[in-house]
């Protein structure tokens, strides 16, 4: 029977995964890979070991689909953000590197001269300085700011609820802007 | 420094696009047949905390726990000593088994 997968809710794939279903699961990862590389990269910096955390989750996903509880009524996102996550910051303990701000690439590449110079400067500044903020408010920042998830979400991700989110949000830009200005005085 | 420079600076943060073919090559890795993992304790032990799913606090306790269960043993160990005692009768026929009469010097 040939099914239209792409009508489907995430859930309903994942219960169809659950049975077995390779196609099912093919059409979860196209749906959701940059999501999820995404915030596996804003937290670790480096594109490989991003698309190497999310190929472990995913493969994590399809080899133990009932790691998805379906009671729950979990929704697979946040269900899964979690994962990525957790396999993040797992990777960092390990690896305890920092980022070479050095091989840092240019978003513009049509800038030239000092333009180029101060954006490389500007990048390298802002990627040690939320580095130094606690994990909780970096996620905070991630997942709202650059994700764009809703406070909700992020603060079922990080598992706490939304005032303190919205108050981990406010203390990662305060202690952010006022590094950069700073900075900028200097 | 204003909100809007600073949304600027936000903004301006490193990011790099994902391989075209991350999905594909993850599909590829999923149909690969799997290898049947070693057996190793500490995932095992994982992947057992995992299936009991216990609340964190209970992991701070554990330890004090299984140290007070440990002293409670030893306790009740040393203060009832599983020593036989021999009764005058029991120790009579040993002696007779051991030394039979006239064998002596």
């Amino acid at each position: 029977m040939n099914r239209n997968y792409n009508v489907l809710d995430d859930e309903s794939l994942l219960r169809l995964i659950q049975k077995g279903d390779h196609n099912a699961f093919s059409s979860l990862l196209y749906r959701h890979t940059k999501r999820f590389y995404s915030i596996a990269y804003r937290i670790l910096s480096n594109k490989d070991d991003a698309e190497d955390i999310v190929q472990e989750a995913f493969l994590k996903l399809w080899n133990k689909p009932d790691l998805w509880d379906n009671t729950k009524r979990a929704k697979f996102t946040t269900w899964f953000y979690k994962i990525v996550i957790n396999l993040c910051m797992d990777h960092h303990k390990k690896k305890k590197t920092t980022p070479l701000f050095d091989d840092m690439q240019i978003i513009d590449s049509k800038l030239h001269g000092d333009a180029l110079l101060e954006l490389r400067e500007k990048q390298a500044m802002l990627e040690c300085y939320i580095l130094q903020l606690p994990e909780r408010q970096q996620l905070a920042l991630h997942l709202c700011y650059y994700e764009g998830l809703s406070n909700k979400e992020a603060a079922a991700i990080i598992d706490v609820n939304v005032k303190a989110l919205q108050s981990l949000l406010m203390r990662a830009k305060t202690t952010l802007k006022e590094k950069i200005s700073r900075y900028w005085l200097k | 420094m204003d909100e809007k420079d600073f949304e600027e600076i936000l903004n301006s943060r490193k990011f790099e696009d994902p391989s075209s073919d991350l999905a594909q090559r993850i599909i590829d890795a999923s149909l690969l047949p799997r290898e049947k993992p070693r057996f190793d304790i500490l995932d095992w032990f994982e992947d057992f905390l995992n299936e009991v799913n216990l609340p964190k606090p209970i992991y701070a306790v554990m330890p004090f726990s299984l140290v007070i269960v440990l002293l409670i043993g030893l306790f009740i160990g040393f203060s009832n000593p599983v020593e036989k005692r021999i009764s005058k009768q029991e120790q009579i026929h040993l002696q007779d088994f051991l030394y039979v009469k006239g064998e002596l010097p």
